[in-house]
């Protein structure tokens, strides 16, 4: 079994290690227990994979998780989760892990007064940090922005009064640009924390960007930082020293560093 | 739901070899166990049309590989996760005992 990189930083008992030792030191200790927190990004920027490392260090610290998938078959993140060494299946025989694959209706509906089907894998596991992996999803349901907010809110502190932390997902569908919304809704307005993972172009080359737009258990990191999604799922991989215009998609060297190297 | 030894797998056998689309149902929820779809969304998932499946899912419902939950105000289908592991093992052991038949 692969582990996270995340046990190295010693933690606080209402911190919770994001499984990335990178980004729990970004948070200054991982994201607070209890918390609902977003990762918003364009497709392919590893959402799913931090999603993964956020379970995969609960389990390593005796905590059972559960997976939601809407678009996704379990079978491929069994696949995809297997390849960075996280064996899903077998945590899921041994009853630290479900993964539960649905629709956004079906899993905001009632199975008895008060209780859903994601109750049930809650209770079915002990769970206490819940994925939910995409509330892209939801949007196309086709319930107005209100509505969908109410149905989130509900859904997230309806997770909250149980003392789950929970990692839930969103995609944004532009790769690179200036514009950028994390939702059309409001969604990160629901959210503890938010983090943002983004394509940059850099000097003809497409490098991944990762950082804290949002966090509401304490001060954090407020730098963008590099990362690459490796057979260990995602690795800080240093900083953009010398370089701006990170959030407008086309970065470039500064004036300053130009200068210097003109001297 | 009936206990984990209720099944009678070999009933599961003869369901699986009947159709393409019986057997296809079977490996679906190996393979994904944790889905909980309608009727409709399993089809959709599945590539086929509701009806179709309907005819060939009663007996994976009436052998208890499947049951049906009320969500809301719709009915699901959901496998029964306490039977996996012995499923897969005879599913396993089914099939090396019929290569085996076949080679001889």
């Amino acid at each position: 079994m692969s582990k996270t990189d995340a046990p190295a930083m010693p933690m606080d008992a209402n911190r919770l290690s994001t499984g990335v030792l990178g980004l729990d030191q970004m948070l200054g200790g991982g994201w607070a227990r209890g918390d609902a927190n977003l990762i918003a990004g364009a497709p392919g920027t590893g959402k799913t994979t931090l999603g993964l490392h956020f379970l995969v260090a609960g389990i390593q610290a005796g905590e059972p998780g559960v997976f939601v998938t809407f678009e996704y078959l379990p079978q491929l993140i069994y696949r995809d989760a297997l390849k960075r060494g996280w064996d899903l299946q077998q945590w899921e025989r041994e009853g630290k892990l479900r993964v539960v694959c649905t629709t956004p209706d079906l899993l905001l509906a009632e199975l008895a007064p008060g209780k859903s089907v994601l109750d049930d894998a809650i209770a079915e596991v002990g769970a206490r940090r819940v994925v939910i992996d995409s509330l892209t999803a939801f949007e196309a349901t086709g319930r107005p922005g209100d509505k969908l907010r109410d149905a989130m809110s509900g859904l997230f502190n309806h997770l909250r009064l149980k003392g789950i932390s929970v990692v839930k997902t969103h995609e944004i569908p532009q790769i690179v640009g200036p514009a950028m919304r994390v939702s059309e809704w409001g969604l990160e307005f629901l959210a503890d924390s938010v983090v943002l993972l983004r394509y940059v172009e850099l000097e003809g080359t497409l490098q991944k960007a990762i950082n804290i737009l949002k966090f509401r258990g304490g001060d954090h990191d407020r730098r963008f930082r590099k990362y690459e999604l490796t057979a260990k799922g995602l690795v800080l991989a240093g900083d953009f020293t010398g370089i701006e215009n990170i959030s407008g998609g086309a970065a470039r060297r500064s004036f300053g560093t130009r200068a210097r190297e003109l001297v | 739901m009936p206990p984990p030894e209720g099944m009678d797998l070999r009933k599961l056998f003869e369901v699986w070899v009947d159709t393409d689309l019986k057997a296809q149902v079977i490996v679906f929820y190996q393979n994904n166990p944790g889905v909980i779809e309608t009727l409709e969304g399993l089809a959709r998932r599945l590539g086929t049309n509701p009806e179709e499946l309907r005819k060939n899912i009663a007996a994976h419902i009436q052998l208890g590989f499947l049951h049906e939950k009320k969500v809301g105000n719709q009915t699901v289908l959901v496998y029964d996760r306490e039977q996996h592991g012995r499923i897969e093992n005879f599913i396993s052991e089914e099939l090396k005992k019929r290569m085996k038949e076949a080679v001889k």
